[in-house]
């Protein structure tokens, strides 16, 4: 449809203009704020036994959290587009919960389960394991905020792509299992991809459900999200924004990731 | 197997919050979850939910439109600019915001401890959703029914309300359902600008956050359950409209 | 390897796909499943193969019950309508693909597969992608790929359906050939009864879940079961009492003996023969086929009456 040249170029200019004001320019002056000091302020600040303790616990979560929903997420595909069922439509319907709720409920749910008071309280202390203020219950919530990007990403590639080439793979002799690795995990690899990379993100940012489960202990329980807000509430602004522009420069780099694995559609 | 690491996970810990609201009874659960100041919680964020749904619905099929009918330099990297607000943790997003509005501004706007801020953090978040539902819909959306409305005399505006609208609207719809849902329950983007004043920049998520660490687990499960249940509301609501408008097609 | 099988039902849901279907189909022939959409040609196959099961019934393969095998281990080939290509392998690795996860030695699957790329015409094509063959090509490595494990039995579902008109008329005679060249026992579906009567040793005629009737396509054509059998096959017109094909019809300007009078309602030049749109005295409709010499020779308008005789007894019946 061809619109008339002055107002694509209005539409454009508001597009553009509201993007820049709403996200570039909030995230453009962090950086800025960071570097204020120089760059040897800035290593100071990473390099802090807590930054470090809380980096490396960061990426520990987020690796054991997007390891175990990739393989739920495909299995889940597997189930909601190849199953037979009758309650499928339940599945998909519990898979949408962590898109729907708050991650401080996410937080008290796990309390409530985990905690002293909760369900499995004195089971669990009895057996010395620690949920609530330790990083079990960190990577459970974490776990449970970016559950469903796989299951979703790879479900319609799942569908789309259909049966036909692995009923193929099956009359030539492959077993499950070869089809299965031959066939159907390289015909997904994309939404695949793409779905891990989402996870990540989720994971590596899970803020508010962490931070009600972890008691945000320093060098303990303290992931890089959680140490920003320490360190924003005890007034250390610089250290704040460093590490909230170290998160970022993460998150942008994950971006990038995403842009590139991102399905045909929405790519340019 | 997949349902039990799904039980697990989800199901059990949300089983647990519906069980300890009800669990001093509804009556009590019920006064807690509608004190003065939940109530007043509760219509901040679902106002400041509604109206940034509203405009965000509109600047993201804008959006959409530019990205994928237009074509200028560096248009891929615009692209990838919207996914920022998935991307972002929320807090590093909610520091973002304290530095472009808050006491240091640049722009001389201080929004800290006001509602407003709330409106603005939620604006941050809820941005990608409509932008990236609509997009693959407009990207497929056949040409050939536009072409023959300017055939028969339609002008472009026209074209695009009668027309491509309509078929947008069921996308537009899913997508406002899933800003809704994130921005009645954010937390982490909201708090730091707006921070915590009862009755004036309080949204609920913050106000099950400080019944948590007050020692009222049954109060915030209290509040939990009324918000949830509002959110699922709303959001069967727009997902009962956008399948009507589904229907005739 | 023969396929037999012995009162077949299969039901998905409330519709009765195959509703007991009884067939065989000898050994080293080539049978053609035809019938129109929803006639069950394609479950019929596809419970062969093993990709569904049957409701009740027997199904044998080469004499061996083959119910209780799954897909991997009755020994057939399958080739589908739209190829089922893996497309993230080159042609290679597709046609190789069978002999790969059997675990076969290198050399022995190098040399299979350059034998069958050479029987199939794809032989500079072997490490091109799926994505870069034509429609054609892409079926004749399907067919290479179901090939190359030796089945015992091979079976096509609507192998030219997707592909262009002549580029089906050429696969369909070289099919054959193909099938003269190595005679595994062939069962292909079509819909197309050009397509069944050309290729086939045996046409099976089934319809809404049922055989009508099986034998050698001159056979059937010429003595069909039944009217619908007859329509199927061909073009038809009912004169009377009786079904006449086109190429039955004579005309003339002239009254004959039993001659039926019919008015002309168009006359269609369709190059190597020329059909005459008839309309009978009773409202109905009849078609005659005539070579472009005897058309000429009339030199039929719209609206001309002409008579009709049926020069050959027809099959007389009103079933």
């Amino acid at each position: 449809m061809s619109v008339p040249r002055p107002a694509r170029l209005g539409l454009r200019a508001i597009a553009l203009g509201y993007l820049a004001l709403l996200l570039l320019l909030p995230v453009g002056l962090v950086f800025e704020k960071t570097f204020a000091h120089g760059l040897s302020s800035v290593w100071a600040s990473l390099s802090t036994p807590a930054a470090v303790s809380a980096l490396w616990l960061t990426l520990e979560i987020t690796l054991i959290a997007v390891f175990a929903n990739t393989i739920f997420g495909v299995v889940c595909a597997l189930v909601l587009v190849r199953g037979r069922g009758r309650a499928r439509w339940l599945l998909d319907l519990a898979i949408e919960v962590p898109f729907v709720i708050s991650p401080v409920i996410v937080g008290l749910s796990l309390i409530l389960v985990y905690g002293t008071t909760g369900w499995f309280g004195k089971w669990l202390a009895t057996h010395g394991i620690g949920v609530i203020f330790n990083p079990l219950g960190m990577i459970l919530a974490t776990m449970f905020v970016s559950l469903p990007f796989v299951a979703r990403e790879v479900a319609p590639v799942l569908r789309e792509v259909g049966t036909e080439q692995e009923e193929a793979a099956a009359t030539l002799g492959a077993s499950r299992l070869q089809t299965f690795l031959r066939i159907t995990l390289p015909s997904i690899r994309w939404g695949l991809a793409y779905g891990v990379v989402l996870t990540t993100a989720r994971a590596l940012g899970e803020y508010g459900a962490v931070l009600v489960v972890s008691g945000n202990i320093s060098g303990h329980t303290q992931t890089l999200p959680l140490l920003v807000d320490t360190r924003f509430y005890n007034f250390d602004s610089t250290g704040a924004y460093t590490a909230g522009a170290l998160l970022a420069a993460i998150s942008i780099f994950v971006l990038v990731i995403m842009t590139m694995t991102a399905p045909d559609k929405r790519r340019l | 197997m997949a349902t039990g690491y799904l039980s697990v996970i989800v199901l059990l810990p949300i089983a647990a919050v519906v069980a300890s609201a009800f669990s001093g009874g509804v009556g009590a659960s019920w006064s807690a979850a509608t004190s003065p100041v939940a109530l007043s919680a509760l219509k901040l964020t679902l106002i400041s939910a509604a109206v940034v749904t509203a405009i965000n619905a509109i600047m993201g099929t804008l959006i959409a439109w530019v990205l994928v009918r237009d074509s200028f330099p560096g248009q891929r990297i615009v692209n990838a600019v919207v996914d920022l607000p998935f991307a972002l943790p929320t807090i590093v997003a909610g520091l973002t915001l304290v530095a472009l509005y808050g006491p240091d501004s640049p722009l001389h706007i201080n929004l800290a401890y006001t509602s407003t801020a709330v409106f603005v953090a939620l604006l941050f978040v809820t941005l990608p959703f409509v932008v990236r539902s609509v997009q693959p819909v407009l990207h497929a959306l056949d040409a050939e029914m536009e072409e023959a409305a300017v055939s028969l005399g339609a002008s472009s505006a026209t074209t695009f309300r009668r027309i491509v609208l309509p078929n947008l609207m069921p996308s537009i719809l899913s997508g406002t359902a899933l800003a809704f849902a994130r921005a009645v329950g954010e937390y982490g983007s909201v708090v730091l600008l707006a921070s915590n004043i009862p009755f004036k920049s309080q949204v609920m998520s913050v106000f099950i956050f400080g019944e948590v660490e007050n020692g009222s687990p049954h109060a915030a499960a209290a509040a939990s359950v009324l918000l949830l249940a509002i959110s699922l509301a709303v959001l069967l609501g727009i997902r009962g409209l956008a399948r009507l408008g589904r229907g005739h097609r | 390897m023969a396929i037999s099988l012995h009162d077949v039902h299969k039901s998905f849901g409330s519709f009765k796909a195959v509703d007991g279907v009884s067939l065989e189909v000898p050994e080293g022939s080539l049978s053609a499943l035809l019938g129109p959409s929803g006639s069950g040609k394609s479950t019929l196959l596809r419970l062969i193969a093993g990709l569904e099961e049957p409701d009740a019934g027997e199904i044998a393969i080469g004499g061996e019950e083959a119910l209780a095998l799954p897909p991997q281990r009755r020994g057939i080939g399958f080739v589908f309508q739209h190829y089922a290509a893996f497309k993230h392998m080159t042609v290679r690795d597709n046609v190789a693909f069978g002999l790969t996860v059997r675990r076969r030695p290198k050399a022995e699957i190098r040399e299979r597969v350059d034998e069958l790329l050479g029987i199939v015409g794809l032989s500079g094509y072997a490490d091109r992608y799926p994505s870069q063959l034509s429609g054609g090509q892409r079926q004749r490595m399907a067919l290479a790929r179901a090939l190359a494990v030796r089945p015992r039995v091979l079976l096509l579902d609507e192998p030219f359906g997707a592909l262009d008109a002549n580029v089906r008329a050429e696969l369909r005679s070289w099919l054959r050939s193909l099938h003269d060249d190595l005679g595994v026992t062939t069962l292909i579906v079509t819909h197309d009864q050009e397509e069944a009567m050309e290729v086939a040793d045996q046409v099976v005629i089934m319809r809404a879940g049922r055989v009508e009737q099986a034998g050698a396509p001159r056979e059937v054509y010429r003595h069909p079961a039944t009217d619908w059998v007859m329509g199927f096959l061909g073009p038809v017109s009912r004169i009377g009492e009786t079904l006449v094909r086109p190429h039955e019809v004579s005309l003339a300007l002239e009254p004959e003996g039993d001659a039926v009078e019919a008015m002309v309602s168009r006359v269609v030049h369709l190059g190597s023969h020329v059909r005459v749109e008839l309309e009978l005295a009773d409202g109905g409709q009849a078609h005659a086929q005539l070579t472009p010499e005897k058309a000429d020779e009339l030199e039929l308008e719209r609206r001309d009456i002409v008579y009709l005789r049926h020069s050959q007894p027809a099959v007389a019946l009103s079933a």
